[in-house]
């Protein structure tokens, strides 16, 4: 049923997304061509594609969050919740599939937002001053003592757990704010300042804890060649743990609290 | 006989009131319920809590000896009082889409209906009028082999043709298994298919009765008696 799920969240959302990308690639090669054409005849129109080409960058990175709080609340807490919540399905696998999906789009707003850019830049130039820099990056890493493979796979884990943890999140605010019968967006926008300043503070006085004890344990554990890999370890363990408590809650609310009016 | 319906002690409070106090009922299979009360009564309530949308303050309820979960719900078919449609589907798509998530949906009985009232599977949902989406409601609904069927005023937007129709539909596509319940004001509608009859008042059960009782016991139709029990 899972699967039956994340196949209509997909058709559902990816009406939305999948013209914008269309959008932004064509524009993309506008641009391209407008760049090329080496004519001060053209700066107008030139800056002004320029502009719609960064604007709807932009634009889909702002609408992919709106959407994630328009479908959720949509499908699941107004009238199509009635449907939702009536098909054999756990409560967790609505969560769940809706997560995924937009994970997904997330992870591809970027992969497009590069190839954007690529279309756009990319030349004899700026692919060596890229190979450079990717060579200056990979030297700093490789001073910390670790591989940038592991670097590079740590990085790309936290990310993905970091937007699923933000998406539970949001989905907790949500049905939190729904358990208000007036004041559901106060309620909703309320309870995720809430959980920000909570996580904020609690991730404060780790960071305090950790630099207190490392100095008693060695004054120098910034320099020492496990330092970068360790950190981020922790860092992906404390965005699994706020995951999982947002996930659980999430279900709990649903399965124990759900009340549609 | 055994039960699909039963209610214990059920109650659902909300902050500012009291929509279910304290129901006890059991309801037989194969029978067509009429779960009648006027507005604000508690049908709605009832019904939502037999399928889980929302959560009881107290006591049980139980369809087929189970809690609601994801077994009841493969076993419930319910037409709410609103439209549930995914705004962005065609006929068709909704048309896969309970095939895809209930296993008792018959496709063919359901496509068949959609000729009959000549709606057209290319249609989009967003464009139909509200009759017409609660007739394709109605549809999908119906097309299911449940053991429970919950609908919720399944005739009071559309107009008496169809509502003939619709009460057709209701009593050829269920099988005698199978029970029926639906909560409506409309009572003269739907009388003549009811077998038993609930009256439901601000939250509490006023009168449990097979309607061939109230015939002739109280010599009265289904709808006198409501009219004089629920008098203002």
């Amino acid at each position: 049923m899972l699967k039956n799920l994340l196949k209509y969240e997909i058709k559902a959302t990816a009406r939305i997304f999948v013209p914008f990308y269309l959008f932004l690639i064509v524009f993309s090669i506008i641009n391209r061509i407008f760049i090329s054409m080496n004519t001060s005849a053209i700066d107008i129109p030139r800056s002004i594609a320029l502009g719609i080409w960064g604007f709807t960058i932009i634009a889909i990175f702002v609408m992919t969050w709106i959407v994630v709080i328009q479908r959720f609340y949509k499908n699941l807490l107004s009238d199509e919740g009635y449907l939702s919540f009536t098909l054999p399905v756990k409560a967790h696998h609505h969560v769940i599939s809706k997560a995924l999906t937009s994970l997904m789009w997330i992870l591809l707003n970027f992969i497009f937002a590069i190839i954007a850019i690529a279309i756009i830049t990319l030349n004899s130039d700026t692919i060596s001053m890229l190979k450079e820099g990717l060579s200056v990056f990979q030297e700093m890493i490789s001073q910390t003592g670790t591989p940038v493979f592991v670097v590079s796979i740590q990085f790309i884990i936290l990310a993905i757990v970091g937007i699923l943890s933000n998406l539970f999140k949001i989905y907790t605010a949500i049905i939190i704010g729904n358990l208000s019968s007036k004041h559901k967006i106060l309620l909703g926008l309320g309870t995720y300042i809430g959980f920000e300043i909570v996580e904020q503070t609690i991730f404060s006085f780790l960071l305090v804890g950790i630099g207190y004890f490392g100095d008693i344990f060695d004054p120098n554990f910034i320099m020492h060649p496990s330092y970068l890999v360790s950190s981020l370890l922790l860092l992906i363990c404390i965005s699994l743990i706020s995951a999982s408590i947002y996930f659980f809650l999430s279900n709990w609310l649903l399965n124990d609290k759900l009340d549609l009016e | 006989m055994e039960n699909i319906l039963e209610c214990k002690a059920l109650r659902k409070a909300f902050p500012d009131c009291v929509a279910l106090d304290s129901i006890d009922l059991s309801i037989n299979k194969g029978k067509v319920v009429g779960l009648l009360g006027p507005n604000g009564s508690g049908k709605s309530t009832l019904i939502k809590l037999i399928n889980g949308l929302m959560t009881p303050t107290g006591g049980d309820v139980l369809i087929d000896n189970m809690e609601p979960g994801i077994e009841t719900k493969r076993i419930i078919s319910y037409l709410p009082e609103r439209t549930y449609l995914n705004d962005w589907m065609k006929v068709k798509d909704i048309l896969t889409y309970f095939k895809d998530f209930y296993n008792d949906f018959d496709l063919i009985r359901a496509k068949d209906m959609m000729n009959k009232l000549s709606i057209n599977e290319n249609d989009r949902l967003k464009t139909m009028s509200k009759g017409t989406k609660e007739k394709v409601q109605l549809i999908l609904v119906m097309s299911r082999d449940a053991s429970l069927y919950l609908l919720d005023e399944p005739i009071g937007g559309v107009d008496p043709a169809t509502r003939d129709y619709i009460l057709d539909t209701i009593i050829g596509n269920y099988n005698e298994n199978a029970t029926v319940i639906i909560a409506t004001h409309l009572i003269s509608d739907v009388e003549k298919i009811l077998d038993d009859v609930i009256f439901i008042n601000k939250g509490k059960i006023e009168l449990v009765s097979t309607v061939d009782d109230i015939r002739e016991k109280e010599n009265k139709s289904v709808d006198a008696l409501f009219r004089e029990v629920f008098k203002c």
